[in-house]
């Protein structure tokens, strides 16, 4: 087992009695069976160690048997919060949408009714005056009175 | 060092157990454990102050080794990452073995396996020197004067700088010289 590659603890500065004893000391077994039976322990630790990891790693549904029935209420009352926010924040947008796309074809509708505006033309009223027979107005124009 | 040198049969026949047990065979990773488990155990035993938590490391980090495998490039050294990897379970081991056995007396600790080769006035005194070097000091004088590894290899190992390595190596020696000098003109 002592594989010396290195001064094999004769260096300058080691005592070779203290190495002798070192390596009495730190002996490993010598018996055979000894290190048949770490093998088998090794690997009967290896699989329960494997069996361990299979349990400590439970499917992703198994997750939810831990919630607690006050958790799950919980949650289901903040969710159900959430949605309702939603879903009216939602309703009042679109109404808004709807009011306004209502409007817009309610002027359109009334605009493609029009006749179409004439280039340079100045559109005035022409109410008729009454005025008195003697007027000026009635000499300067006298087929408008 | 340094030269072309083809690609050893084994080093092939270790990466076909790479790629298989990256493919889910388990039979491959064990032979990866079969062929590992000694030079890991001797890595861990530089770290901790006991078999058992030596053994706990290996163990340890061949699980964690097997669940990083995916993310092993089959073209680096399968040996030295797995080393690495027990080496930092090792050093995990250690530091809550440190809080949790605060006040136990180190020879409790320090008390290796079945083997009893040396007296045990003599190992006692070896685990009570032992014990007042510092953790890193103790893992570098093992991994380099008993397991045989290299500044480098070591400062790997552990995660410090070769330089470090080889100062930790050498002040590690002169404090074991200096602790077990009595016992030498004892003896």
């Amino acid at each position: 087992m002592n594989v010396t590659r290195n001064d094999n603890g004769h260096g300058p500065d080691a005592d070779p009695r203290v190495t002798d004893l070192l390596r009495s000391h730190y002996a490993a077994p010598q018996d055979e069976t000894y290190w048949n039976g770490l093998e088998e322990r090794v690997m009967l630790g290896v699989t329960r160690g494997i069996v361990r990891i299979n349990e400590l790693r439970p499917a992703w549904w198994s997750g939810f048997g831990e919630f607690r029935t006050a958790d799950i209420r919980n949650a289901g009352l903040i969710a159900a919060t959430i949605s309702l926010l939603v879903a009216g924040a939602t309703y009042v947008r679109k109404a808004e949408l709807d009011a306004t796309s209502r409007a817009l074809a309610q002027r359109a509708a009334v605009e493609s009714a029009l006749p179409l505006p004439l280039e340079d033309a100045t559109l005035t009223s022409r109410a008729r005056l009454r005025l008195p027979d003697d007027a000026p107005e009635r000499y300067l124009h006298p087929l408008d009175y | 060092m340094g030269t072309d040198r083809p690609v050893s049969a084994e080093a092939l026949e270790e990466r076909e157990l790479v790629l298989s047990a990256q493919a889910g065979d388990h039979t491959a990773f064990a032979g990866l454990v079969h062929r590992h488990q000694r030079r890991a155990y001797a890595v861990a035993r530089s770290i901790v102050l006991s078999h058992d938590d030596a053994e706990d490391a290996v163990q340890e980090g061949f699980l964690h080794a097997f669940r990083a495998l995916e993310r092993f490039r089959p073209e680096q050294a399968f040996g030295a990452w797995l080393h690495r990897i027990v080496a930092n379970a090792a050093l995990d081991i250690a530091r809550r073995r440190k809080v949790r056995d605060a006040d136990e007396l180190p020879e409790t600790l320090s008390s290796p396996h079945r083997d009893p080769a040396e007296a045990g006035e003599l190992r006692a005194r070896l685990a009570r020197a032992l014990d007042t070097l510092g953790e890193r000091q103790r893992a570098v004088i093992v991994l380099h004067d008993v397991e045989g590894y290299k500044h480098a290899e070591i400062g790997s190992l552990l995660g410090i700088p070769e330089g470090t390595a080889r100062s930790d190596l050498h002040h590690a020696r002169a404090h074991l010289r200096r602790q077990l000098s009595n016992l030498r003109s004892e003896k």
